[in-house]
């Protein structure tokens, strides 16, 4: 059997042995050649007695946020699919550096505020709308951080109404302006409102692993 | 009754019996049908979908959601194909129990990866 | 109740079963009571035996296409005939070509033949209305 084109092209770009970097130095004295060939980088004069065992390096500070699904793109129409908002359909306007993904219905057209998704619980449509007007730098994960009720010191009780999540002013504002931007853009394609007002359920005859999206 | 909607955002399948020989018979993983799939191909996409079986008990326990309710889950994973004609294994937290062989299992769209 | 379509050299028909799923061919030669030569002109179809029970008869045919007549007839025939574009027209094909296109189509597109269905429905049903005699 001849050789593999892989063998055949490793044999080609097969890297020359490293050779000594040397210089010749001029010598005095009569009996001694003139000149010797002198290796440039002797290497280190001591090594330890032991291998001393280098520590592995962190990767605790190397974080990259998930890898985004190809079909994921600004602007996307999203389906979730868990939850209480399971069949809504959502705008997709960026990934967050946690690599959750922050949406918006906009809240005007379906009452889903901006909200973080995770990538695994969304289905991707090929429909997409252009989000590029929206300012969504000011979002992060530090801003949709739960914030846990302070617990009563002198006594156990479940303050449900504390526990219940009220949007804050800043959220509402900031709701508003996304809005502004977006539902313009959504209310130029025709039938896109009533698209994301509807909830997506699969019926009878219908196949995932077939369908496209 | 829970808030939500009724959308159906799962697969419907059926439980058909534990991953067995002729004689002996496995019980940490299950068969499972999954409605239109009849091909190795076909089935593939749902390899590591979370499936549940849904069942009825007489007392009310609270759900994951906080309420109280007379449904219970039994939460798993599509782990592989089944043969040539589109059925798949799926294990269980807990191994399903035998009375759920012949009944309906949902099978759900996540984690998705379209 | 007569039969119009008979399995015959030059019949056209429509493959229902396999990998050659809805692909017109034409009938070349008849092997015994179950099994026909068929071929694809245009459709990739190799010609081969194949089941007849894996086949549908449509209403168009080829004259002059003998039994086990040679490709290049049954090619030069076909072309002549345009079969293709006939069966297009047809309300099977027709029909084929809207499955196609329903199945091919993305969420927003569902959503759009939804709407389209509903707002066709309720017009009818609104003339229905009309038609209904008047109840006390």
């Amino acid at each position: 059997m001849g050789k593999s084109r892989d063998a055949r092209r490793r044999a080609k770009e097969a890297p020359t042995k490293p050779v000594l970097q040397t210089i010749t130095k001029k010598i005095g004295g009569e009996k001694n050649g003139g000149e010797r060939t002198v290796i440039v980088n002797k290497g280190p004069k001591w090594y330890p007695a032991d291998d001393i065992k280098k520590p592995v390096p962190s990767r605790k500070h190397a974080h990259k946020p998930p890898k985004l699904r190809s079909s994921i793109k600004p602007g996307s129409v999203l389906i979730l699919l868990a939850g209480r908002l399971q069949g809504c359909r959502v705008i997709f306007l960026k990934q967050l550096k946690s690599g959750m993904l922050l949406v918006t219905g906009p809240y005007s057209v379906n009452r889903i505020p901006l909200r973080r998704v995770n990538q695994a619980y969304v289905i991707a449509t090929s429909t997409s709308v252009d989000v590029s007007a929206v300012d969504v730098s000011k979002f992060d994960d530090a801003y949709f951080k739960r914030v846990k009720a302070k617990k009563n010191a002198d006594v156990m009780e479940t303050d449900e109404e504390a526990a219940k999540y009220a949007p804050t002013e800043e959220r509402i504002a900031d709701q508003k302006a996304v809005d502004q931007v977006l539902v313009p853009v959504i209310e130029k394609e025709p039938l896109m409102t009533s698209y994301l007002k509807n909830r997506f359920t699969l019926r009878r005859g219908m196949n995932p692993h077939v369908m496209s999206f | 009754m829970s808030q939500v909607p009724q959308v159906r955002l799962h697969v419907k399948g059926v439980h058909l019996g534990y991953k067995r020989n002729r004689r002996n018979q496995h019980c940490g993983q299950s068969r499972i049908q999954i409605e239109g799939v009849k091909d190795r191909n076909d089935a593939k996409f749902y390899l590591g979908k979370r499936i549940a079986y849904v069942y009825r008990a007489k007392t009310l326990k609270k759900s994951r959601t906080g309420e109280m309710s007379k449904y219970r889950f039994m939460w798993g994973r599509i782990i592989a194909t089944h043969g040539n004609n589109g059925h798949v294994r799926a294990k269980f937290t807990k191994n399903l129990p035998p009375v759920s062989i012949g009944r309906p299992v949902r099978i759900m769209l996540y984690p998705s990866n379209i | 109740m007569t039969f119009t379509r008979f399995v015959e050299a030059g019949r056209i028909a429509l493959i229902n079963y396999g990998e050659h799923l809805n692909k017109l061919v034409v009938i070349v030669d008849i092997v015994d009571q179950s099994r026909l030569l068929v071929e694809g002109v245009t459709t990739k179809v190799r010609r081969q035996v194949i089941n007849v029970k894996r086949v549908s008869l449509t209403s168009l045919k080829l004259d002059g296409i003998k039994r086990g007549a040679p490709t290049d007839e049954v090619a030069a025939a076909y072309k002549e005939a345009d079969i293709d574009a006939k069966f297009a027209a047809s309300g099977w094909g027709k029909k084929l070509d809207r499955k196609k296109k329903r199945a091919a189509l993305d969420d927003f597109g569902r959503f759009k033949v939804m709407v389209a269905r509903m707002k066709k429905s309720k017009a009818i049903n609104a003339e229905l209305q009309k038609l209904q005699p008047a109840t006390a």
